[in-house]
């Protein structure tokens, strides 16, 4: 039945019948030597696979697990508080339900429905019932989330919600985890006045009044001569430092919004809606204060269990990112001080095991400290991934810095842009989205490194591990305490990877 | 404000539809530029001067300099003796100068050199947005106007990797119009095109020199020189060699090295 095509005609492209066993056949058995492979593998995957799973099913005793499950994820988180780390999850389900719906939609729903799948799992094993409810409604939660936005997802304004859920979550978590110490009137008086100046110094920077009012030419410099003229001031010794920083804020911030004023303006429109909102809060954070009595301090010995390792891995990914450009950055920089200066850091970092860093945070850090001033435990041991990551980020940064040819920095000048915007539009998001590979498996590699903080004494997971270990009762019980928690290791690990998988698929990286 | 006094007799046989201002002062003016690569003399004493409305078309064997001195005009590269002075501005280190000249300057590449990351419209509205601080709106309406110009507004919302290699060069004319250029400036724009689509954008070239913008074109197209050039020069080894109106130079050019390029590049 072939016959010759008529112009113009197409042909659907062939359709193939897969069967199961033609799949087996091809994929399995043919040729010869991979049917050999395929029998190989079986047998090594039952070799190794049934002796675990028999302990797993039958000899282990779970209850070690079941008994501490809290301990493992909060540590000695107190007991009271718990209701904050509920609150946060109630919030990452919001912003994540929140955000795909708006930003993927019914992208990827698959993966969206196994996460869902397995909160209603946990939802269904024998947990205690109020746990149950709350894994349920967290799952409920997501899902309406997802569904309000996908509703709303051509609108600006879920755009805009959505972005501000993912930027401010992370500094949110940080506020509700640790609380409020209750800040003295001289402290509160303080921020309010840092509040103000930044606000002052963006609004008056963008508005330009000398163009109205030609005698504001000068007068707009008051804004930071004032408090730097204080600060010189001999009645003012006390303050000093507070208000060069104040000067120094609210300089930058005119700066800013003089140099952009067209992209800053609903940012600045958004600063001034809540700028009586945040006064407010922040009279709340006095001794007797609302927020204070809410939500009390937690002193960071207390951060423990998954909390505490999932903290560490956020500070060390929010924080080296940033740093890790600069200092990629600064390696490639034409002034030598700064470039000699990034090469030894780097070189330093990455010359030296992340436990000596850690312990060199220990008892180095506070050598680095005005006198009087101590930071506790955990912060030293954040301050020490901190640094430590940033040296890797910087090489992988800069290895994406020079994959990127040299005609788009030159079509990028020709066109008038300065320096900065050329690095910020042009070459960093072409370089970051080249290694966003790299840079995840550096963030999955800092995720399972967190745990060497258990040598300097936190009790992170692997920490906590060894506390539970130690109980009389629980001796022994090394098999279920370690699989439980390289679960949970795994588990994380590799949804960060596919994670980025799916990234890397919707960014088109190696296909643009 | 330094300005050349106006030296140059504008040529005999003027094109009729030249827009070329011979009476106003020159808009670019390059005496004896000179520039070393390390050791290397690339520009070796290049003087020129390009009138308001004037299509110059540079051209030369491979190595000449060509790239090199249409690059000193926006200071991607720098010139190390001599003067250019473009639109009144001199070229220093001066930034707020260079600054001013690459405003009043657009630039074509022969590589494209789009925006891989960013769509066409992203690409084309990016310079007026963060350069000319237009709100966005006005900007896209602008780009939009533009590509309708350069034949491809349907491509808009595309990434350059998914357009062919005439569609891209047409982009990169698009975002470089897109400044209001008083300047533009080509480098071999058709040199790394299939030959079907070299007439696209020559067509696109073409017109924009009879809207009247000053163009300097190097280009080995003389298809493209007999139909809008004003002036030729010729250059070899960091020199000219000589220049004329496309007349002078494809009837009765007056040195050897001229004829022998020519006879070369036409057959
Ligand atoms: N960045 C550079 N470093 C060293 N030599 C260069 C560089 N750019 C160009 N050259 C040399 O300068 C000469 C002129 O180059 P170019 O202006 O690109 O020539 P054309 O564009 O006429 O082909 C060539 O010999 C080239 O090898
Ligand atoms: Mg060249």
């Amino acid at each position: 039945m072939e016959r010759p095509l008529a112009p113009g005609e197409t042909l659907p492209p062939p359709t193939e019948r897969i069967t199961i066993l033609g799949w087996i056949y091809r994929n399995l058995l043919s040729p010869w030597y991979n049917a050999v492979l395929t029998v190989l593998g079986l047998a090594l995957a039952y070799a190794l696979l049934t002796p675990i799973l028999r302990w797993a099913l039958t000899q282990a005793e779970w209850q070690v697990v079941v008994v501490n499950l809290r301990l493992f994820m909060v540590g000695q988180y107190p007991k009271e508080a718990l209701w904050r780390v509920w609150l946060l999850l109630y919030l990452l389900s919001l912003t994540a339900g929140w955000s795909w719906g708006v930003l993927l939609g019914k992208r990827y729903a698959t993966a969206g429905l196994v996460l869902l799948g397995a909160f209603i799992g946990l939802a269904v094993l024998p947990f205690a019932p109020a746990l149950r409810l709350r894994w349920f409604t967290l799952a409920l939660t997501a899902l309406g989330a997802w569904a309000l936005a996908y509703r709303w997802r051509e609108t600006g304004w879920a755009r805009k919600v959505a972005f501000a859920l993912l930027l401010l979550y992370f500094p949110i978590v940080i506020i509700v985890i640790r609380g409020f110490a209750g800040w003295d009137r001289a402290r509160q008086l303080w921020a309010a006045l840092y509040l103000t100046g930044v606000l002052a110094g963006l609004v008056v920077g963008m508005w330009r009044p000398e163009q109205r009012w030609p005698a504001a030419r000068w007068g707009q410099f008051g804004l930071f001569l004032v408090p730097l003229a204080l600060a010189v001031l001999p009645g003012f010794v006390a303050w000093r430092f507070p208000l060069v920083g104040l000067a120094a804020v609210t300089w930058a911030a005119w700066l800013t919004g003089r140099s952009n004023p067209t992209t800053l303006k609903g940012f600045a429109r958004v600063l001034v809606g809540l700028y009586l909102p945040l006064l407010f809060l922040l009279y709340q954070m006095g001794p007797s204060g609302i927020l204070t009595r809410a939500m009390p301090q937690v002193g960071t010995n207390l951060w423990g269990g998954l909390l505490l390792t999932f903290l560490l891995t956020i500070v060390g990914i929010v924080f080296s990112f940033p740093l890790g450009i600069l200092l990629a950055l600064g390696r490639r920089s034409v002034m030598p001080i700064i470039r000699v200066f990034s090469i030894l850091y780097i070189e330093f970092i990455r010359g030296v095991p992340l436990v000596t860093v850690l312990f060199m945070a220990q008892v180095m850090l506070p050598l680095f400290l005005p006198p009087g001033m101590t930071i506790d435990r955990v912060l030293r041991a954040m301050a020490g991934i901190v640094l430590f990551a940033a040296a890797y980020m910087a090489e992988n940064v800069r290895g994406g810095l020079q994959a990127i040819p040299k005609g788009q920095y030159e079509a990028a000048y020709a066109l008038g842009l300065n320096a900065f915007q050329t690095m910020t539009l042009i070459i960093l998001p072409q370089a970051l989205r080249n290694v966003i590979p790299v840079i995840v498996n550096q963030f999955i590699a800092l995720f399972k490194d967190t745990s060497l903080v258990a040598i300097v004494g936190l009790f992170d997971l692997l920490g906590i591990a060894s506390t539970v270990l130690a109980q009389p009762q629980f001796i022994g019980k090394q098999r279920e305490v370690y699989t439980f928690i390289g679960l949970i290791y795994w588990i994380f690990s590799y949804g960060m990877s596919y994670t980025s998988r799916q990234i890397e698929k919707a960014l088109g990286v190696g296909e643009r | 404000m330094s300005q050349a006094p106006t030296t140059y007799t504008p040529p005999k046989h003027r094109r009729k539809e030249s827009h070329a201002r011979y009476d106003e002062p020159p808009i670019i003016v390059a005496r004896d530029v000179h520039k070393w690569y390390g050791h290397f003399h690339a520009l070796r004493g290049i003087s020129m001067e390009v009138y308001p409305g004037e299509v110059v078309v540079i051209f030369g064997p491979s190595g000449s300099g060509k790239s090199t001195f249409i690059r000193c005009i926006n200071r991607l590269e720098e010139h190390q003796r001599g003067t250019i002075i473009v639109d009144g501005v001199e070229l220093t280190h001066n930034l707020k100068n260079i600054e001013q000249v690459r405003r009043k300057v657009g630039m074509v590449f022969q590589q494209f050199n789009l925006f891989p990351h960013l769509t066409v419209l992203e690409n084309v509205t990016l310079g007026p947005i963060h350069v000319l601080k237009w709100p966005k709106k006005k900007a896209e309406e602008v780009a939009m106007e533009l590509l309708e110009r350069m034949g491809i507004p349907e491509q808009a919302h595309k990434y350059p990797g998914q357009l062919s290699g005439g569609q891209q060069q047409r982009v990169a004319i698009a975002r470089a119009l897109a400044m209001q250029p008083k300047i533009m400036l080509f480098d071999e724009p058709t040199s790394a095109l299939d030959p079907e689509m070299i007439k696209e954008v020559l067509d696109v070239m073409i017109e924009l020199a009879r809207s009247g913008m000053t163009m300097v074109v190097v280009t080995h197209e003389m298809g493209f020189a007999k139909a809008v050039a004003d002036r030729m020069f010729f250059f070899d080894q960091g020199q000219v060699v000589e220049s004329g109106t496309p007349e002078e130079i494809f009837t009765e050019p007056k040195e050897e090295r001229t004829k022998l390029f020519l006879s070369q590049i036409l057959h």
